[in-house]
């Protein structure tokens, strides 16, 4: 009988919780993109910075492979680190990429951490 | 009333959970960006060169090419000031054009009159014009001058129409030196005065 009614007690309170939590993460600016709209936000925003990369390479021709955070919400790029292994660049050339691309924001963050990996290949 | 505060309860946790963790995992994604070295894209070809506005004269071939007839007084040498700005013109080409190293000035005329008259007119009407081009700064040595009389028709000499053209100057470039730049273009034919 005690149980009944801690549960007849206990049940709305839960109920109204999770309608306000799923009304609240549904109000939210944050969006939910499928992968290729996370990857063409992405490259859109890092393509302000086409110039800039390109002239990272001073000319000569390379790869440079980096991976980073879209940050869920934010929308902010972080934790840019470039893949050596899969680069063949000089480290300043990949440096020079992540400096470029950190801290660019996407408009409008996801509801989900994006982990991009981009290449930036320059070649003749 | 119990069981219908327990579906209400189920759908409210599913919709709070389901969001909640569809909204934690990252999503990935990848992409490549091309640069092309510059050295490597096709250069846009430069436009040629125009060549130079000559206005009433041009180099094609081995004539300098002229678009109006030179006139000259009736039966004599004197070049009506009406084809001044042509003959200024072939000075012009003369002067853009410096492969030219020989350019033979020949006076042509119809039929019409005695063939000896036609030959003096020819003779004197194409050393006039070698007289003006020089008169205008073409060296000399660069030009000859010679009449032709009747003899190199181009049109019926049978019709007003045909004697009239063949009453001309002719430009033929009879010397071409390397090109500088310009490419070799030649001669020039003029339609001698009446």
């Amino acid at each position: 009988m005690k149980t009944l009614t801690l549960s007849r007690t206990i049940r709305p309170i839960i109920m109204r919780a999770g309608v306000c939590t799923g009304l609240a993460l549904l109000t939210t600016a944050c969006i939910a993109r499928n992968a290729d709209d996370y990857r063409q936000v992405t490259r859109s925003v890092v393509d302000t910075k086409k110039g800039d990369i390109e002239s990272c390479f001073g000319g000569s021709t390379g790869k440079v492979v980096v991976d980073f955070t879209v940050e869920k919400k934010t929308g902010k790029v972080s934790n840019a680190m470039v893949d050596d292994k899969k680069s063949d660049a000089s480290a300043e050339v990949g440096q020079c990429v992540v400096a470029k691309i950190e801290g660019l924001t996407i408009e409008r963050g996801d509801m989900r951490d994006g982990a991009a990996n981009f290449t930036w290949q320059f070649s003749n | 009333m119990p069981a219908k505060h327990s579906t209400a309860f189920r759908i409210a946790v599913a919709l709070g959970l389901g969001l909640t963790f569809t909204a934690c995992g990252p999503i990935a994604f990848q992409d490549t960006v091309n640069f092309k070295s510059l050295e490597s894209q096709p250069q846009p070809q430069p436009e040629p060169e125009p060549a130079p506005e000559m206005g009433h004269a041009r180099l094609e071939g081995d004539h300098i090419i002229i678009d109006d007839k030179i006139q000259f007084e009736h039966n004599s040498s004197e070049i009506k000031p009406v084809s001044f700005e042509i003959l200024d013109d072939v000075v012009k080409v003369m002067q853009a054009n410096p492969q030219v190293e020989q350019l033979d000035v020949i006076g042509h005329t119809s039929s019409e009159g005695s063939l000896k008259l036609n030959n003096k007119l020819s003779t004197d009407r194409a050393a006039a014009v070698k007289d003006y081009l020089i008169s205008h700064g073409i060296d000399a040595a660069r030009m000859i001058s010679e009449g032709k009389g009747p003899s190199d028709p181009i049109a019926d000499n049978d019709t007003e129409e045909g004697r009239v053209a063949n009453r001309r100057v002719e430009f033929k470039v009879t010397k071409m030196g390397a090109a500088t730049g310009a490419e070799a273009k030649g001669g020039a034919r003029a339609r001698p005065g009446s």
